[in-house]
């Protein structure tokens, strides 16, 4: 089986064609530097069997201006290529993507890998945006002049994929020595004339002067790139974002929670004994308590992946590179730092575009604060207790104000770090700006929605054990043979009642008992189980007539055993500021320590950022409850 | 504006990538450039040349030369 590296220039498709080649769903997008990893898949079965079973595999990397790594991702294509030895899927050849409307510097690029003596195939992609002005493409004469198989690629019909194979099935020559060449500035200027020539030849231009998707692009960016107007559309169109995911969804969440509160009611009176009440009352709670937060979810990435998808974001990453830099960062930081919304992962993965290391650091370290998916559904949650159903709109705005919340505290943190941390003065910022796409609805909704059942897939496991733990905990011991105990009686004597009861004092302050420290202690294996263990543990505690109502319901019943309310808006907001602050999530703990190379700065965040969390939420809810909150 | 030349002000490792990577980004002498806007406070410049579409803060600006 053959093996294939896709190198390219950034934003010239390789990730498009990998898809296309693999059946793979890789996120694609209009911005460089959206991939940061090398991905790996065989040729899709399909194609493979109708070229005679030819097997491949296809390396999707990070892209790259040239074979001088500047930055983290542009080091990882590098070693794919040339740390033979010690990667794992040894390279037999090179597929060089271009952007055919870039021709006069992605030709620079395919020349250079030639050098470093792969055997190459050039693939020139966005043959539509070619097609679509009336441009002429001569193939014949740029094989000639690159003395390299040459293949046109559409990757929106996917046109050119079976000429392309044809061309990876001819047999491969043993390869000799595989070095990447060293060009000085001189050479990269010769061979920039000579790529601008060898453009010109091969493409034949029908009107100089016609150019709809640059003339496109030239109309929108008076607008978004206006010193001053494009600030603003920048932060209504954040502020609609973030609010949207609020009122948009709860019509849906309104359906999901009456579909939930009906099967869980009907479990419980269909099937008797405990079992039941463990199905009912526990397990169909708990998962409803995240699946209820799926559209709001869905909204999020909806929204993320259509601005993702027209080229919108560099520009903003550029609009707001002077506030950015005083604060340590660059607009380089935008796009990663924008990803944590959605999760804050792949988000620190991203800031391998930066080429900075101070920057990288502090925006790895900023990144967690940024209100990820994971979060959504415990604001969700605690708003509705505050708002309840009458004020989606009041709702939104406290759920747009939890936003900004997160970026003020991400902000203040990155502005301490850069007066710590040393290193250059300025960033980098050097950022193509992608011509204007229009977004293809489909895969944006096919993608919104893979991430939606991630979330969910992702929360399933961790709900399933915490709901058999602590309906065991709460439900045993059982009383000895012949004695009669009311659930109360049952639950007072429970293991969970006497764990819960040693870890109080540390949740005390916050004004909750230990049920909400169980969430809280919960939420570390991801943030929102918390709102699944609540549902968990105040069903399963709670009286028959409560266990069949929504968790807010079970929420504002629930009192301590002098009968004052434990959720009130002194400990809802406590709640809400623990976790806007807290770095929860064991995983960004461990990508945090593999992108700084280091635990220090991982672990360091970790317990500076819950102490931080714990101590303010404690502030405030006493100040609140002085006010009579 | 018709590029001149491409020259960093200092002589640091750093500076010296970027002129080489204002190279890899298309940019050489001769090479013609319209300045599109300064945005971001006047600290960063769009200039256009080609189907490029390139946002340069003030350093890197600062290295390309022309009239």
């Amino acid at each position: 089986m053959s093996t294939w590296a896709l190198v390219g220039s950034p934003n010239s498709g390789k990730t498009t064609l990998y898809n296309w080649l693999t059946g793979a769903r890789a996120k694609t997008v209009n911005y460089p530097g959206a991939t940061v990893e090398y991905s790996v898949g065989p040729l899709r079965t399909q194609l493979s069997e109708k070229f005679d079973n030819f097997q491949a595999n296809i390396i999707d990397t990070p892209g790259v201006y040239s074979l001088n790594p500047q930055s983290e991702d542009e080091r990882v294509t590098y070693k794919t290529l040339f740390d033979r030895k010690n990667f794992r899927y040894p390279i037999d050849g090179v597929l060089v993507v271009a952007d055919g409307t870039q021709l006069n510097r992605h030709l620079v690029l395919a020349e250079q890998l030639k050098e470093s003596g792969y055997p190459v195939i050039l693939i020139v992609t966005m043959m539509d945006l070619l097609e679509k002005e009336g441009d002429v493409f001569n193939t014949e004469l740029l094989k000639t002049k690159l003395n390299i198989p040459v293949v046109q690629f559409d990757g929106v019909l996917g046109r050119g994929l079976d000429h392309l194979i044809l061309l990876m099935k001819q047999p491969l020559k043993a390869l000799d020595t595989i070095q990447a060449p060293v060009w000085n500035i001189e050479k990269q200027k010769d061979m920039l004339e000579w790529a601008q020539q060898a453009s010109d030849q091969v493409l034949v231009k029908k009107n100089k002067e016609h150019n709809s998707a640059l003339k496109l692009t030239a109309k929108l960016d008076q607008v978004f790139l206006h010193p001053v107007l494009g600030l603003i559309i920048f932060f209504l169109l954040m502020t609609l974002l973030f609010a949207s995911i609020y009122w948009m969804a709860q019509p849906i969440m309104d359906a999901v929670d009456g579909l939930f509160s009906v099967v869980s009611k009907e479990i419980t009176n269909r099937i008797p004994n405990l079992f039941g009440d463990f199905l009912g009352t526990g397990l169909i709670a708990a998962i409803g308590g995240i699946v209820i937060f799926i559209p709001q979810i869905f909204i999020l990435f909806l929204g993320i992946g259509i601005l993702e998808a027209t080229g919108y974001l560099a520009r903003v990453g550029a609009l707001i590179d002077r506030p950015l830099s005083a604060l340590g960062l660059g607009g380089r930081s935008f796009v990663p730092v924008l990803s944590g919304f959605a999760c804050a992962i792949p988000a620190i993965m991203a800031t391998r575009n930066i080429t900075s290391k101070k920057e990288r650091l502090i925006a790895q370290s900023i990144i967690p604060f940024m209100t990820c998916s994971a979060r959504l559904p415990v604001y969700g949650l605690m708003i509705g207790f505050l708002f309840g159903d009458e004020n989606p709109f009041k709702a939104g705005f406290i759920m747009a104000v939890l936003y900004f919340g997160g970026i003020l505290v991400g902000g203040i943190a990155s502005k301490i770090l850069s007066m710590i941390v040393k290193g250059e003065k300025q960033s980098r910022l050097m950022m193509e700006l992608p011509l204007y796409r229009r977004p293809r609805f489909r895969i944006i909704f096919l993608q919104a929605f893979s991430k939606a059942k991630t979330f969910m897939f992702r929360a399933g496991p961790i709900i399933l054990v915490l709901a058999l733990v602590l309906w065991f905990g709460t439900n045993y011991p059982r009383p000895p043979a012949g004695t009669e105990m009311s659930p109360a009686q049952l639950a007072e004597q429970s293991y969970a009642a006497q764990v819960g009861r040693a870890i109080e004092p540390v949740f005390k302050p916050l004004g909750v008992d230990w049920r909400v420290g169980f969430g809280l202690i919960s939420a570390f294996a991801a943030r929102e189980v918390f709102v699944s263990a609540l549902a968990l543990v105040f069903n399963i505690e709670g009286e028959n007539e409560v266990q069949t109502k929504g968790l807010q319901t079970a929420m504002r019943e629930a009192t301590f055993p002098d009968g004052t309310k434990i959720f009130t808006v002194a400990t809802v907001v406590g709640i809400l500021i623990f976790f806007m602050i807290a770095l929860q999530c064991i995983s960004t703990v461990g990508i945090l320590k593999r992108e700084a190379g280091s635990w220090t700065p991982a672990l360091l965040q970790l317990i500076l950022s819950n102490i931080f969390a714990y101590g303010l939420a404690v502030v405030v809810v006493n100040v609140l409850k002085s006010f009579g909150l | 504006m018709i590029i001149d030349k491409i020259e960093s002000l200092t002589n640091e490792p750093s500076a010296q990538e970027m002129v080489q990577r204002l190279y890899e980004l298309g940019l050489r002498p001769g090479i013609q450039v319209k300045i599109i806007t300064r945005i971001s406070f006047g600290t960063v410049t769009v200039i256009e040349y080609g189907h490029t579409r390139l946002a340069l803060n003030e350093q890197e600006m600062a290295c390309l030369h022309g009239h």
